[in-house]
Formats: C-alpha cells, structure tokens, sequence
C-alpha cells in the first residue's frame, strides 16, 4: 500500500519538474537507445552463429597476399587446389563462389545468384533440402550430368512452386541442367543464393590457370585442435608461395577465422571501438544523471531528513529515491528502445539499399532486436538507474537529520561531496575527450577518404554489375568480338544516343594479375608483383570522362595483329617510374610464364576507386580489349540527358543478340559507387550521432557538475572575500581547478589517439587527420570547462560576501 | 496517582568531534519523564536544547550515557530498530512545521503511517481523519502547505505528530515561527493534548510558553541546572 503512495509521490515530483524528468529520461534513451543497437549490431557481425548444427567448428580459410594485408575471404583456385592436397586433419574441407548465373524459360531469361559449391559441403552443415537431396561426391565430377538446387524463393517464383519439381530439366547458363533438390528459405547457409550448383574446379598445372576464385571453409573435427588444421593449411601456401616466387608474395599467409565473421572480422575493430563508445556513453550518462540525482536530493535534504524522523528507515529513503529515479529510467528505458529500433531500421535502409543495387539478396547478418536485446536494454536501464541512483540515495540517506532539521545541515550530508565531484568531473572530462577524439579521428579520416573525386562522370551511366560469362559457344576471339558489336549495334538501336562500353571489371573495382615491369636493365624480378588491371574497349575512357594526360587512347587498331599495349593511370606511372616518360615502358603480364609484354601507349586520370580499396595508391592499368578478348565482361552505358529507365530496353538488346547472355543486375553506375562506398560512409553518421551525444553529455553533465561545485563552495567564496580576498582571487580559485580539469581532458585525449591505431587495419589513415581534431577537441573542452566554470563562479563572486556567508 | 517513567536518560553526554576541536554538546545529563508529563526544555542558545531533543528522538546518538525509552533501552538500536521507535513512539513537531511542500495536507498526515507495515489503507484513512480532527484541520485535508497560514501548516504538523499515537510528543520550538496569535493557539492546542493524556517534552526559549509546562527543566552548557515540577502530572 505504502508503495502506491511512494509511487504516487513520485510521479507528481516528476510531473512538477517535467524539464529535469525529460532532460534526464532524455539521457536514459540516449544512453540506452544506443548500448542496446550496438549491442545488435555486435551479435549481428561477431557472436551470431551460422545456422547449422556445429557451426562453430567452421572456420573460413582467409589469405592474405603479404604480412602487412588484410587477410580476404576468396582464394585463387590453385592455391585452393593446394590446400584440398595438403589437409589431412579437418572433417571437411569445402568451399563456394558466388556465379552469376542465367535461368531460361521459353522467352524470358532470368539472372539469378547462383552459388558454386564442392559437392559435399551442404550435406556437411546438416541443413537439409525440402525437396530431393544435395549433391553428393559424384555431382562434382568432371562428366558428370548437369544438375541444380534451387533456392526456394526461385522455386517458387519461376517454377510456380512445382512439388514435382524434382528430376525436371531447368535451362541455366544455355544448358539442361537436372533439378535435383530445393532448398528451404530460411536458414539462410552462407549466402541468399537463388540457385545451387556443383563446384567443378578442374585439376590445375599452374596458378595461372586459375580462372576463378572461392571462398574455402573447414570444419575442425570434433576435439582436435586448430592448430593442426593450420598447420596444414599453412604448410599449403608457404609450398605454393616457394614454388611461383614470382606470383606469390613469401610473406603471403593463411588465416582461419570464425566461419559466422567470415566477411565481418576485419570490421570487428570499428565494431568493438562502438561497443566502448557505447559503454562510455552509458557510463557518461550514469554519471550526469547520478550528478543530477544527487543535485535533486540534496535540495530535498530537508525533506528527507524530516521523513526519517517521522520513522522512514533507511532502506525506505533509499526506496523512495530508487522510486522517483525508476519512472525516469522507466520512461528512457522505452524511449532509448524505440531509438535502438529506429537505429535497427536505419541499418536495414542500409542493407536494403545495398541488397538492390548488388541484387545481393537477404543479408545473413542484419541485426535484429531479439528477444535478448530487450533484456539487454532493461539490463542497462537497470545499470543506468542502480549506478545513478544508489551513490545519491545512500548518501542522502547517511545525512545527520537532526542537523538538518535544525537548519544547520548544510553541508553536513555532502561531506566529501566535493572531492566526488572532482572525480566524477575528472572521470567524465577524460572519458569525453577520449570518445570525442575517436570519433573525429574516424568521422574526419572516412569523409576524407569518401569524399575523394570520382575521377569520372558516372551521370547517365548504366552499369552490369556482375559479369556476363561466355560459354562454350565464343570459345573463338573473333565470335566474341564478333558478340560485343552485335551487343553495341543492338543498345544503340533499342536506346537510341547510347553509347555501351565493355570491361572486364566496374570501374572501382580492378581485378590484380601478377606483372613484372621493364627497367632499364631489362625485365626484373618485381617480387610477386601483381597490378590492378581492367580490360577495356576503346570507347571507355571517353565515356567515362577519364582524361588523357600523355600519349593517346586506344582505338580500333589495337588488335590481336597489332603491338600489345596498355595505359597506365597517373598513380601508377608516378608510383613505378617517377620522374621518368612512362610513354614505351614495358610491363609483363604472368611475368613468370613469358606472358605477353605490354607497351605503355598512353596515361590517363586516375580513377581513386572505393574507399579503401587495398590497391588504391598502386593506380590502374588498362589493356584493349581487341587485344586480351576476355571470356567475360560487363557493360557501360551512357543513355542520354531525359532518356527514360533504360534497363529493359538494354535487357531486351542482349536478348535478341543471344537469350543466354543476358546483362546482369543493370544499375547506375553513381548508385553502384555510391554502395561501393557505404559500408566505410556509413560509418560517418554513425560517429557523428556518437560524438554529438558525448559533446552533449559531457555539456550537460559537466555544466551541472561544475555548477554544483562552484555552488557548494559559495559559502567559502564569502569567507573568503570577508577575509580580503579580491574578486579575482576568488574568481581564480575556479579557474584553477578548470585548468586541472582541462589536463584531464588532454590526458583522455592522448590515451584515445593512443588507441586510434586499434582501428588501422579497417580504417588505415584514421590518424590522417590527428592533429586539428585534437586541437578541435581541446578547444570544444576548454569551451565547456571554461564556460561551466566562469558562469556559476561569476555568480558566487557577485554577491556580496554577506550573502554569500548565508548562501543555501 | 500511580507514575509510570516514560523517558530516563542516564549520564548522557554528546560530543561532536572534528579533526580540530571537541565540542561538549550535552554533559552526563541525567533525567527522567514520566506519562503524561508536560515538560519545557530552556535555556540560551547553544545549551544543548535542541541536541537533547534530538537525542531523546533518536535523531542522534549521544556519545555516552543510557537511554531508556518506555522501559526499553534505546541507545544500542540498530537504525532501523530506531526507525520503527521514531515512527511508532515518538511524534515530532518542528519550529519549522516541515511540511512536504508537494503533499497535500491529508498526505503529509499520513506520511508517518506509510512506514508501517500493519496497517490498511482504509485504517490509515481513519487515523489520518481522526489526527486532522484533534487539530481542528479536517476541512483543510486537501490543501497544500503553500495554501495554508503558518498556524495552520503547524497544527497540520501536530496532527502528523500525533497520528501514529505515539508515547511522546518531542516539540522543537512549535511557535518559534509563528506570531502570537497563532503560537497562543498552538500552545493551547498542546494543552488540550496534554489534557488529554499526551506526554509533551518542549524545546523553547520563550519563558511565557516554558512556564505553561508542569516541568521545566534548564540547561545551561550541555548540564542540567534545573528542573521544577510547577503542576502535578495530568
């Protein structure tokens, strides 16, 4: 009954104070509203299982190209053809790529993402198909008949859902293909592919005839150590790095990660520096509010004195303020849900846009608010409510309540309140210069880095982002030329001004070839050098609007008959022949395997691709497409000024050149840059959201803490000025201690910026930009140091000293 | 007449301590109050009044000494024994009414009565009404103190002192805020209670109200310096 009436005392001290309930509910949400999505996201990408039985006996098998790389999911047949020899120990060792694939019916043709796998590598996970079987070994033979699963959304888009479905003839990639199963939709293993097929990687002689990429994956067996699986692994690529010095760095290396961070591990070091972030804030915001609690206690130290005379035990004072702080953390402990929910929302916009551009299909790791994060945002509601609220309350409650009743209490229940705010203000200074100076180092390095120029004009351009394979029909060069005309001719006539240019990667996104470059000694070992490298047809670099700087373009008489020869962008000339006419310098494809020399003809813009890129600061090089006849390619179009959504129209020229090359997943170039970019852009509002929370935290809090120990000390200023002290010295005495403030604060910087180069290895220049984002934090602190102090000291210091010696 | 001691304190002293300085709050002060007594507490600022109703409250420990309340000794309580002694046995009025601002004056009366555990909310009603009803307040139950005269918060506050029932009622003061009309009126609203069988012990300065008691006790630097019986005990 008497908790009714607690309850209802507490509601009306709320309502009577709405602007202190709101400001610090506000807190709460903040606080909360942001633990509890970066503790999703954090699952999402770091702890969230695969959704196989065992999962966490899988690992991926990463490279990285030397000691000082990022270690990358994908790797190059060969090497895998290696690593299948050499492991011994594992249960199983399997892997998959991501292929493009075509689905034929009657007159329409379909893109689907098609998932190549090793035949045996779905039975290992254990999720079974709802209809017919996965592949077994002799699926994956060399001969062996064509067979598919489909993905379940496939089956029942373009299949209506046939429950007889199994054993039928599908048309992929222009051929019959057996349907032999279909998966469920949900889970979703490795990736939302939309068909299944056998992975059949030829046996290779030598690492040039690698064609394609995949992504390997082990499972350990059941109590056996890691360690030997990568023993064994590492003993793979440290024979195939011995055997090709020429292609493969000596320092390249294996890496075994968690199959479920597979594509997430190395954003881990950004994700965890949010986790800190977030638990700094919680911790900033547990001491603003404890700041305020304590304020709002204190003015009632009357009050509660009066309460324990009147009988209240302490535990009962203590109830009565964990009460009126409950409705204030209750009420942010729903606002800060609805935030996290908002942030959710916000990440999928993210995802969804990214999924449409890249047709990417569902994410396997989109956070989400479980159940779990519910309890976990009433766990740092209740975090945020017991630190805040039980320091204020059982000080308050040790009051002398017969002093403060008699009306000499002040100052009695603060005991060594002043040195607590010293320390809280210490504590929250140093701990808000060091999440600003995070924040700014990483919002300031990634805008620098994403807001590079493009480095071409991207308006008006349509791009395929996912390859066109030839099949076996444009086995021949000249079919295939033949093919990209005809494909030219018919865009031109179905989209009338357009203008189609053909590559062999987006223009961001360079495939690397090892390459050795001519000195003037003659050809030398570069050491495993490889070169971003995009073939293209003659018309790209005008569409493009990528300038010419020295030397000329390729036109079409850069044929097979003719001198092979490439253009380097401005980056690369600089980087490997600087101070030198790059103009006739030779470089070498497959340099070990006397591939063809190619001669520099001419140097263009650079173009500085996605943020992040590994190869950026290496440039570019293009070789003509007349001369290297690649076996896939994707389409550039430029359609003119007006000209309506071109997609279909560009769909319909492939098909009537040929139904089975059809251009896949036709998208703005600008958008598809723009998603290229947004994993490390998002980070940009992220960061920001984070350092305007701290900045106004540690506003807030720091005003209401410095105020309240100016106000304590009123009484001394009095003392102090009746005994002779000048306005000044008085005034100093605050100063001073902002100033000591002040070197907290620089000291929290310096450990942040000493933390910065944790986040090197997802955002390598974090540190590009150290030196005005301390100087910015410094200033933002010496601001709000000064401005807390000076405002509440001019106070005390204006009131004549007899009223300061009675100030309550 | 039969007497029944109610408060005894044995050789009670009360030092308040800093790093500096010892300060002698109360020194081996030595008294006992039977039911029913009206005693006036008296003496020049800084003898040691307040303390002593303070102590006799229990809002503070004395430093030595023993103290006996209703029979039962006091001083070793846990806090939250002295707690339950506050609330059930002890009724307090203030010089400064020490009325919740932000509680009506029903809700102030019944403050005390929410740190029991045995009672309804329809038995606090009832003790809560009968309180306002001694004092004469019943048709200002709804008011806030921000609405009522000193004199009414004052009785207001008597009422709360007296809901629980308790054995004493520790006045600091009562009229030390109020004007004469309205200390008249409270220092015979004290008498009436009195009469009617309540045990009053009252911090006051003024001689005119000390004398009104059945006992005046004098203090001087901490010590009692005397104490006279002037009405036979009600």
């Amino acid at each position: 009954m008497s908790l009714w009436f607690d309850l209802k005392y507490a509601w009306r001290l709320l309502r009577k104070s709405w602007g202190y309930s709101l400001m610090c509910a506000s807190v709460v949400a903040l606080s909360v509203g942001l633990a509890v999505w970066t503790n999703a996201l954090v699952y999402s990408q770091a702890f969230k299982p695969l959704p196989f039985p065992d999962s966490d006996r899988w690992y991926s098998v990463q490279l990285a190209p030397d000691a000082s790389s990022r270690a990358r999911p994908s790797v190059d047949a060969y090497t895998w053809q290696e690593l299948l020899k050499h492991s011994r120990s594992a249960d199983h060792l399997g892997a998959f790529a991501t292929v493009p694939m075509v689905l034929s019916e009657g007159e329409a043709t379909t893109s689907l993402r098609g998932g190549a796998i090793t035949p045996r590598l779905l039975a290992a996970t254990r999720v079974a198909p709802i209809l017919g079987r996965t592949f077994d070994e002799s699926d994956g033979q060399p001969g062996a008949a064509a067979v598919a699963i489909l993905g379940f959304d496939t089956w029942k888009n373009y299949f209506a859902g046939d429950p007889h479905i199994i054993g039928k003839t599908a048309r992929i990639d222009a051929a019959p293909v057996q349907v032999i199963g279909v998966m469920p939709r949900d889970p979703l293993v490795f990736d939302d592919f939309e068909v299944w097929v056998p992975l059949q990687v030829p046996p290779l002689a030598r690492p040039q005839d690698s064609t394609m990429t995949v992504i390997p994956l082990v499972m350990v067996r059941d109590g056996h150590s890691l360690e030997a699986v990568l023993g064994e692994l590492k003993g793979a690529v440290a024979h195939v790095n011995g055997d090709y010095p020429r292609l493969f760095n000596s320092t390249r290396r294996v890496a075994l990660y968690p199959a479920a961070r597979m594509f997430s591990h190395n954003i881990l070091p950004v994700i965890t520096m949010m986790s800190l972030m977030a638990t700094a804030i919680l911790l900033l915001g547990c001491m603003n509010i404890s700041m305020v609690f304590l304020a709002r206690l204190m003015e009632r130290s009357r009050e509660l004195a009066l309460r324990t005379a009147l009988g209240a035990s302490r535990q009962r004072l203590m109830r009565q303020s964990l009460l009126e702080t409950a409705l204030v953390v209750l009420a942010g402990l729903v606002a800060g849900y609805g935030l996290a929910f908002l942030g959710i929302e916000w990440t999928h916009g993210i995802d969804s846009f990214i999924s449409r551009v890249l047709a990417g299909g569902r994410s396997t790791n989109l956070p989400v608010l479980r159940p779990a994060d519910l309890v976990a945002a009433v766990v740092f509601a209740v975090a945020v409510w017991l630190l805040s609220t039980l320091v204020p309350a059982w000080r308050i409650s040790r009051q002398d309540p017969g002093a403060v009743l008699a009306g000499s209490g002040k100052g009695a229940a603060v005991r060594g309140s002043s040195r607590s705010v010293g320390v809280l203000v210490g504590l929250q200074v140093g701990l808000s210069s060091l999440v600003l100076v995070a924040c700014g180092n990483v919002v300031l390095a990634v805008q620098k880095e994403t807001s590079k120029p493009a480095g071409l004009e991207s308006a008006g351009v349509m791009v395929s982002t996912y390859p066109t394979v030839f099949d076996a029909r444009f086995s021949e060069p000249a079919r295939r030329l033949r093919y990209w005309e005809d494909l030219g001719a018919a865009i031109a006539t179905k989209v009338p001004g357009a203008e189609a240019a053909f590559v062999t990667a987006a223009p961001t996104r360079p495939a690397r070839v090892p390459a050795t470059i001519e000195t003037r000694q003659g050809g030398e070992n570069q050491g495993a050098l490889t070169l971003p490298l995009t073939v293209v047809s003659e018309n790209y670099f005008d569409l493009l609007s990528i300038r010419l700087r020295s030397g000329r373009l390729f036109d079409s008489t850069d044929n097979s008959a003719s001198l092979p020869v490439a253009i380097v962008d401005e980056k690369m000339a600089a980087r490997y022949w600087p101070g030198e006419d790059v103009l006739g310098k030779r470089v070498q494809l497959n340099g070990a395997e006397n591939g063809t020399w190619l001669t520099i003809v001419g140097v263009v813009s650079s173009v500085p691709g996605a943020a992040y890129r590994p190869d950026a600061d290496i440039g570019s090089m293009y070789q003509p497409l007349r001369q290297a006849i690649p076996d896939a390619f994707q389409v550039l179009v430029r359609v003119p000024d007006g000209a309506a959504d071109p997609r279909d129209a560009l769909r319909a020229a492939a098909f009537s050149v040929d139904r089975d090359l059809p251009l896949h997943n036709l998208q703005l170039l600008g958008e598809y840059m723009e998603v290229l970019e947004l994993s490390s852009a998002a980070m940009i509002p992220v960061f920001t959201v984070i350092a305007l929370i701290t900045a106004l935290l540690a506003a807030s809090g720091l005003f209401g803490l410095i105020s309240r120990s100016v106000a304590q000390r009123t009484q001394e200023v009095g003392i102090r000025r009746a005994l002779g002290a000048t306005t000044w010295r008085a005034t100093s005495m605050f100063l001073r201690q902002g100033a000591i403030y002040l070197s907290v604060a620089v000291a929290g910087l310096a450990l942040g910026i000493a933390a910065m180069p944790v986040l090197s290895r997802a955002i390598p220049n974090v540190l590009d930009r150290v030196v005005p984002v301390a100087v910015g934090v410094v200033l933002l602190m010496t601001f709000v140091i000064s401005t807390a102090s000076y405002l509440p000291t001019r106070r005390a210091v204006a009131l004549e000293p007899g009223d300061a010696l009675r100030y309550d | 007449m039969a007497t029944e001691q109610l408060i005894h304190l044995q050789g009670i002293k009360k030092i308040f301590s800093t790093a500096e300085m010892e300060t002698s709050a109360l020194d081996n002060v030595d008294l006992a109050i039977e039911r029913g007594e009206y005693v006036s507490i008296s003496g020049p600022s800084g003898c040691g009044k307040s303390t002593l109703l303070s102590v006799m409250g229990l809002l503070n420990s004395s430093t030595e000494g023993q103290y006996f309340l209703n029979g039962v000794e006091v001083t070793g309580l846990s806090p939250a024994e002295q707690a339950r002694v506050r609330n059930q046995e002890i009724g307090f009025i203030f010089q400064a009414f020490n009325l919740i601002a932000d509680m009506s004056a029903f809700e102030n009366v019944e403050l005390p009565l929410t740190y029991r555990n045995d009672l309804t909310r329809s038995q606090r009603r009832e003790l809560v009404l009968e309180a306002l009803g001694q004092v004469n307040m019943t048709e200002r139950q709804k008011h806030f103190p921000s609405q009522m005269s000193g004199g009414q918060q004052q009785r207001i506050a008597i009422a709360r002192a007296l809901v629980g029932k308790p054995n004493v009622l520790l006045a600091d003061e009562p009229t030390g805020n109020l004007d004469s009309k309205n200390a008249q009126l409270i220092m015979e609203l004290l008498e009436a209670l009195h009469e009617q069988g309540s045990t009053i012990v009252m911090v006051t300065h003024d001689p005119r109200f000390a004398g009104r008691a059945g006992r005046q006790v004098s203090l001087f630097d901490g010590k009692v310096v005397d104490d006279r019986r002037l009405h036979a005990v009600a």
